[in-house]
């Protein structure tokens, strides 16, 4: 998944408290500690958001902010506690079997789950497979159910005009929902956990899906603990796009089923607030309860520390995929590795990491693959010893005499780019600007000039930097969080050469190494955990070391929870407020 | 002789009652008695020598701040509060404090007069060139060069003037610019954006005044001396307009200036790494509670600024105007 202009991600991310972090250690590893014994029901909880949902519907649902309501209200068949980075089995009764040969997943559906009205039926195996079905329909166009379930047998390659029917999802009985794949994946059961395998009634959603564009959205029922408020039709009533959502509990949710507290009564996620200032005040003055999709800025941040009992209402969790500096391969000056290799001495990542915060925000990155990722895949890529571009003393604020070394031996006698002006395409607000211009005054110092444009954060991906024709030389805020906890989904969409796009394409440097295309294509297959981390972090090492992308911070995102809540960060969806678990305290 | 006698004599002179016998009113040209003026007016004199200081700053921005600051765009990440990322406050090192990528506002704001400069000069100048030749044809040759002038600074001013200049900022301030890349992102698209806007006023008020004026007798003594069309309007009607352009370009400078400030403020006019008081103050705004140093600043140089520019137009216009109280 891309990585926003705020930082403001979904992943899969481990509850370990980083070193650097002892500052705010107190946020970590706390959540949910009012839960438990004076467990108390009732009350509203109201999240601020800047933006919208990216889609209303759970099957189309894949920005993270979009996670914190489909979660609350949908049960996919694995699902995250916010003290916890592994998916555990929620509509499934137990954890999914997989045979001998990687090829064949079997999963067991937990009874007594039903729907919310007007369904109000018990919820079977056959929901749950036209749910992924209806993922491949042009008319509600799901954008990774392709890749994460695309090696089903029968799984079509591009979008049917109708909902399929895949032959390698079979339902031998109610409860029962078979996978059967084409070739063993590495990451397949974790893909489970992704809302497209919450169930959908089909005799309920046939009659919206069958329309050009789904409209299920709109009309959709739930399986969680909370509903968007909706009429006795099914028609939802609390989803006003750009306003406001608002949960209600659904009345067919028993609580014996779920492991969800599922405190609130009532959640109103209230969207447009632009400014994260007024966000992170409207919280602390208690009318809000959490940040929904905007942290709060430094200067908001320094001044909550400097408060103890504030500073207690702050998490910090890691975001899981690094930042990083796109250099466009395909063209000159930086189709010459030694050139690319002199950017990435030249950059101070000190310097870059405090225009958007400092350590507060989280470690400089030297590799892609997150620390959060401990051992699946981090430790394996080397860990924080890992860093090949390390700046003189062992700091991050660059190495000149290494980037003038590099532009020698790229062919600039005197160790100074002389070649023509370069071209970076940024946002146009901070802090993605302010980082823009510390890159621009950084390679500045070996010789490189650069001109800045800058557009809206959308703009920047629509009409640069995933468009490879339009791409400029050098795209300085982008980044990638992993959909879930496999280092494939870091690398692969980012890196693999068959995954440029001639639009939205997400592999901004246009990297097409063939070396490191076969060894993905390999490792994609690897069904034993410890052999796939082994050989996705050796992938990373090679990918780092072709420079064509400069990681520059493995963030951490802060959250503020009003002193009215129980702070309940869900780690997975970094730091995002897991609404299902927070109580109203008075 | 006081400034009243020089008033008096001055009226008398108007009237045709020339008295005999001073030798004192026999060589004053209207510049001399415009400086005679200007010079009683202490304000308008404080607000010419600010400017004079501000021009030489903005002319010598690169040695002042090599002597006693630090280089414009050189940036210094270890100024910035370590834990959080925000800038630091005034300090011997820092005079006016860092901004929020740890460069030196002092120097900032000191590179920021340039561009204010800028375009308070050439944006004026090119504005009152244009407006004075087109409000000129339009006003001399009437008809239907009139009419098509004319409609078309209608049409201008039809437009609201800061939604027009955000256009042309927009249009211009991305990629290449506009135009086929003549216009190119920056200062020269807010110059644009400002010339488009304000030519037009002057325009209006230069061609009522050549109006009134190709009427005058010594126009048609001209005429009928068998001056030609291009003699009669640089001889004869340019020198008697320079009171209005004048005191219209000194008005519409600090007017200038503030649109830059705007549009650079709203993110369509100087981006960094250039600075410009307008957008160092759009940075400063949403960390103000934070970094009062670096919305203070850039804001007291524009107001500073704005008010010299301001104060001066006033002084010039009522010097070349008799009738205005002293």
């Amino acid at each position: 998944m891309r990585i926003s202009g705020n930082p403001r991600l979904r992943l899969p991310a481990l509850g370990a408290c980083f070193a650097a972090l002892a500052l705010l250690a107190a946020g970590c590893g706390s959540s949910s500690s009012t839960a438990g014994s004076k467990a108390k029901k009732g009350g509203t909880i109201t999240v601020l958001s800047a933006g919208d949902v990216d889609h209303i519907d759970p099957g189309q649902m894949y920005y993270s902010f979009s996670y914190e309501i489909g979660y609350a209200t949908q049960r996919p068949l694995l699902a995250y506690k916010p003290t916890g980075v592994g998916t555990v089995p929620d509509l499934a009764a137990s954890a999914p079997t997989v045979s001998r040969n990687g090829k064949v997943v079997t999963v067991k559906l937990r009874r007594g789950v039903r729907f919310s009205p007007p369904v109000n039926r018990e919820v079977t195996s056959a929901d749950v497979k036209y749910a992924i079905e209806r993922g491949f329909a042009s008319s509600v166009a799901n954008g990774y159910v392709g890749v994460y379930f695309g090696d089903l047998v029968g799984a079509p390659k591009r979008a049917t005009s109708s909902v399929p029917e895949i032959a390698g999802i079979e339902t031998p009985d109610s409860h029962t929902i078979v996978f059967r794949l084409e070739r063993p994946s590495g990451v397949f059961q974790s893909a489970l956990g992704m809302l497209a395998t919450a169930p959908v009634p089909a005799e309920y959603a046939k009659p919206f899906d069958a329309k050009t564009t789904s409209d299920y959205g709109a009309h959709q029922v739930a399986t969680g603990p909370y509903m968007i408020d909706n009429n006795r039709a099914g028609k939802l009533t609390g989803y006003t796009p750009g306003r406001r959502v608002v949960l209600v509990r659904n009345p067919n949710w028993k609580p014996s089923t779920s492991w969800r507290p599922a405190f609130a009564d009532r959640v109103v996620f209230k969207e447009g607030f632009q400014d994260p200032t007024v966000t992170a005040r409207t919280i602390e003055s208690g009318a809000a309860d959490a940040n929904g999709d905007t942290p709060p800025p430094p200067a908001e941040l320094r001044s909550i520390t400097s408060n103890a009992s504030e500073e207690d209402r702050l998490t910090f969790t890691p975001v899981g995929g690094p930042r990083y500096v796109a250099l466009n391969t395909s063209k000159p000056p930086f189709d010459n590795r030694f050139v690319r290799l002199a950017v990435a001495y030249a950059l101070d990542r000190n310097a870059m990491r405090l225009t958007r915060g400092g350590p507060v925000d989280g470690r400089i990155a030297t590799h892609f693959i997150d620390p959060s990722f401990t051992d699946k895949g981090f430790v394996q890529a080397g860990g924080f010893r890992f860093n090949p571009f390390n700046g003189g003393g062992g700091g991050f604020s660059g190495n000149l005499d290494k980037a003038r070394q590099m532009l020698r031996k790229a062919g600039f006698a005197n160790g100074r780019f002389s070649g023509p002006t370069l071209t970076q395409v940024s946002d146009n607000t901070p802090p993605g600007s302010d980082t823009a211009r510390v890159v621009a005054s950084n390679l500045a110092r070996i010789g490189m000039k650069v001109r800045t444009i800058s557009v809206t954060h959308a703009t920047m991906f629509t009409r640069f930097c995933s468009v490879p024709k339009q791409e400029p030389n050098i795209c300085p805020n982008v980044g990638w969080i992993a959909d879930f906890h496999e280092p494939q989904t870091q690398l692969d969409a980012t890196f693999n050469g068959k995954n440029i796009l001639p639009v939205n394409n997400s592999n901004w440097p246009q990297l097409d190494d063939r070396r490191i295309d076969a060894l993905m294509d390999r490792a994609e297959t690897i069904v034993d955990p410890q052999r796939r981390y082994a050989a996705w972090g050796r992938i990373d090492q090679l990918v780092t070391k072709t420079a064509a992308a400069i990681p520059w911070l493995w963030e951490t995102y802060p959250t503020l929870f009003s002193s009215h809540v129980s702070k309940a960060p869900e780690l997975w969806n970094s730091g995002a407020p897991d609404v299902t678990f927070m109580q109203v305290l008075q | 002789m006081t400034v009243a006698g020089v008033r008096e004599q001055e009226e008398l002179r108007r009237e045709g009652v020339v008295p005999v016998g001073t030798p004192e009113v026999a060589g004053r040209t209207p510049w001399q008695l415009f400086w005679l003026r200007f010079r009683q007016d202490r304000v308008a004199l404080a607000a010419l020598g600010f400017i004079v200081v501000l021009v030489l700053v903005a002319i010598l921005a690169g040695p002042i701040t090599r002597a006693v600051a630090h280089p414009a765009d050189a940036q210094f990440p270890s100024a910035l509060d370590q834990r959080f990322g925000t800038p630091t406050g005034p300090s011997t090192t820092f005079l006016f404090g860092v901004d929020k990528v740890g460069e030196d506002v002092f120097s900032r704001v000191l590179y920021g007069a340039r561009v204010s400069l800028e375009v308070a000069f050439i944006a004026t100048f090119l504005s009152v060139a244009i407006g004075v030749a087109l409000g000129m044809l339009a006003g001399y040759y009437r008809g239907w060069v009139d009419m098509l002038i004319s409609r078309v600074i209608d049409i201008t001013l039809a437009f609201p003037i800061l939604l027009l200049a955000l256009g042309i900022g927009s249009a211009c301030s991305l990629g290449n610019g506009c135009a086929g890349g003549a216009v190119r992102p920056g200062l020269p698209t807010v110059i644009v954006a400002i010339v488009v806007i304000n030519w037009t006023y002057i325009g209006r008020i230069i061609r009522g005044q050549v109006l009134s004026l190709r009427e005058k007798e010594f126009v048609e003594a001209a005429r009928a001396g068998g001056a030609r069309d291009r003699t009669i309007l640089f001889r004869e009607l340019l020198p008697n307009l320079a009171a209005p352009i004048v005191v219209y370009s000194t008005l519409v400078i600090p007017q200038n200036i503030l649109l830059e400030a705007a549009l650079s403020f709203l993110g369509v006019g100087i981006n960094p790494p250039q600075s410009s008081w307008g957008e160092m103050i759009a940075e400063a705004t949403p960390i103000f509670a934070s970094a009062w140093w670096f919305f203070v600043f850039p804001g007291a140089a524009l107001l500073l600024t704005v008010l010299a520019f301001n104060l001066l137009g006033d002084g010039v216009r009522d010097a070349l105007d008799p009738r205005a109280a002293p």
